[in-house]
């Protein structure tokens, strides 16, 4: 439920303003200048917002294509991620956006024509296939009724032939992708963990299972499928947990076909480890046993050999080939 | 935090003040160099008129107790506009100053308990009502103070509208001020409670009991004691217990035996 939205001046008659407008019905709309005037200030308290976070509409302007982190991608060649979106309809507690941001207020960037020149000018016309990742700052698909964002992104990124595109995804909100042709270059990653991680610590995400029967829905409509063991949490009866929950992943979905499969354990940069714990000293997740690299901490006391398990797991029902180990 | 959440009311007048003084039957604190009405958890200050009054009166009031992460502050007070009628009270959603670039918007993270409306500080008393908009003489001071020590999300500004196109500032008088008020009075309560079950969502301090058992068996460092807090509070969230066996300490001789065991405990407990 969404009671307050404020709106920049500059996109107030942009009609994906007014169509989000209609849709969300909010009590308050309350006009200001700029989204940073009211997003991520100073003295903000990420949990409080969370409760009842409002709605920001925004243009986005500077560079709104990124270079995706090192390690970060699944080939060589070019690789960018974007956010249409900043911060996520879910609350799971080991998100990194609660460490980045001060505001757990959604803002939503409504000039996607600008990134969608923006993806063309910078992916257009080269030989070697360019990946673009959407669901860093957000989660692609949550608002999809909301923003539209599937609906508009895929046929425009189908334009160019040598672009790939990844949503990532907890979400069941699947109806606009059921409604498309699939594109084969347009790879549906989705965040997967066992029913009592997402209980646990998923707050407001759909069930282990609600999320696996959409995820087999769109396989049969011919979406590429990735799917996304990150972060692999250091649960008591690890192995056990696991193993009964990749038998039901694959009860439901076909692994021999699936794109990509990659595996991480909880890793997080120092201070935004810092800050989220500070933000709910209550939560045992960043009481954990953690190392630390160069400013980045690792959680879990043997990560490797939950990686090594899983891979190894994995690997009776996906070809080997296809899975991806995530360190950064 | 421990006990109720401790609310700061800022009000330029004593006359706005009164509906409320009377409710909690706040008794007069301080005479100088501001009234002040109540003490913790309920605290009202006249500021007297104007932004930089508002302003220092924050600055004042915030010194008056060890400041927390729960502080809720409020500016109550009467407000111009156009067309709405006398007595109607309005929460700020926006708040500017006149002539001036910044702006701020007080955190709706709770079902208003009556409309919102921008409103404009002036320098001075305004007869030119703008669009829909309230004016009044302090909240921008009062929001500029605040944002520099109180969580933003716990600051709101309500105003009572006292004059508009029809009945102008001339007809202003004490007696009709407490009126408004006193009318305005269940939106005011309703907000302050709103804003308490907010300041509730905020995490509460540990038992630090465990911890000071240890500190007198061993001698620590601030630093260890530091440490020694930490491990202890990974360890219950871990375990879900609220003691520690100190017995798993064993005849530990140093504060550094202890926690480097302690933290190879807990390192070693998986999530519950």
């Amino acid at each position: 439920m969404i009671d307050t939205v404020y709106v920049e001046r500059e996109v107030a008659e942009h009609p994906r303003t007014a169509r989000v407008l209609a849709r969300v019905k909010p009590q308050q709309v309350i006009t200001c200048e700029h989204y940073g005037e009211i997003f991520n200030r100073h003295n903000q308290n990420f949990r409080l917002q969370k409760a009842r976070p409002a709605l920001i509409l925004a243009a986005k302007h500077g560079r709104r294509l990124l270079p995706v982190p090192p390690a970060y991608g699944l080939s060589p060649g070019p690789a960018y991620y974007f956010s249409h979106m900043l911060n996520c309809l879910y609350d799971c507690r080991y998100c990194f956006l609660q460490g980045m941001f001060r505001s757990a207020h959604y803002v939503l960037f409504v000039n996607y024509e600008d990134f969608i020149a923006d993806i063309h000018a910078q992916c257009t016309g080269s030989e070697q296939a360019c990946w673009l990742f959407s669901g860093y700052d957000c989660d692609s698909l949550a608002l999809e009724p909301l923003t539209g964002f599937a609906q508009t992104f895929i046929p425009a990124c189908a334009e160019i032939p040598n672009l790939w595109l990844e949503l990532r995804s907890k979400s069941s909100q699947i109806r606009s992708l059921l409604t498309m042709a699939p594109l084969t270059r347009c790879v549906c990653a989705f965040s997967l963990s066992p029913n009592v991680v997402v209980d646990s610590f998923e707050h407001r995400t759909p069930s282990l299972a609600t999320r696996l029967t959409a995820i087999a829905r769109l396989q049969r409509h011919g979406w590429p499928i990735g799917l996304r063991f990150d972060p692999l949490l250091p649960i008591a009866d690890f192995e056990a947990v696991h193993s009964a929950f990749f038998e039901q992943v694959f009860a439901a979905i076909d692994g021999t076909v699936l794109h990509s499969v990659t595996l991480g354990v909880l890793r997080l940069p120092r201070t935004q480890a810092r800050t989220i714990a500070q933000l709910y000293p209550d939560e045992s997740l960043f009481a954990i046993g953690h190392s630390e690299q160069q400013g980045l901490l690792t959680y879990g006391r043997d990560a490797d050999a939950m990686l090594d398990w899983c891979a190894e797991r994995l690997a009776r029902h996906v070809d080997p080939a296809r899975i991806f180990r995530q360190n950064a | 935090m421990t006990a109720q959440a401790g609310v700061t009311v800022i009000c330029a007048l004593a006359s706005e003040a009164q509906a409320l003084i009377e409710h909690y039957r706040l008794k007069p604190a301080r005479e100088r160099p501001l009234r002040v009405f109540g003490e913790h958890p309920m605290r009202v200050v006249i500021s007297g008129i104007g932004s930089h009054a508002s302003a220092a009166a924050v600055g004042f009031a915030a010194g008056l107790d060890e400041p927390r992460g729960d502080d809720i502050w409020l500016n109550l007070g009467i407000a111009g506009h156009r067309s709405l009628g006398l007595g109607t009270p309005l929460l700020a959603a926006r708040i500017s100053h006149h002539g001036r670039d910044s702006a701020w918007y007080p955190s709706l993270l709770f079902t208003p308990p009556c409309a919102v409306a921008e409103l404009i500080t002036h320098d001075h008393a305004v007869t030119d009502y703008p669009l829909n908009a309230l004016c009044d003489m302090e909240a921008a001071g009062f929001m500029a103070a605040t944002s520099r020590i109180a969580a933003g999300d716990l600051v709101q500004v309500v105003k009572v509208v006292s004059d508009n196109v029809e009945s102008g500032i001339d007809g202003i008088e004490r007696g009709r001020v407490q009126a408004l008020m006193r009318s305005a009075l269940p939106i005011i309560l309703t907000l302050i409670e709103r804003l308490r079950e907010l300041a509730e969502r905020l995490p509460q301090p540990n038992d630090d009991s465990c911890a000071a058992a240890l500190l007198t068996r061993w001698h620590f460092t601030y630093a260890q004691s530091t440490q020694l807090r930490q491990l202890l509070q990974r360890h219950a969230l871990l375990t879900q217990a609220t003691d520690f066996d100190a017995a798993q300490l064993g005849a530990l001789r140093s504060s550094g035996e202890v926690l480097a065991r302690l933290r190879h405990i807990v390192d070693s407990l998986p999530l519950p």
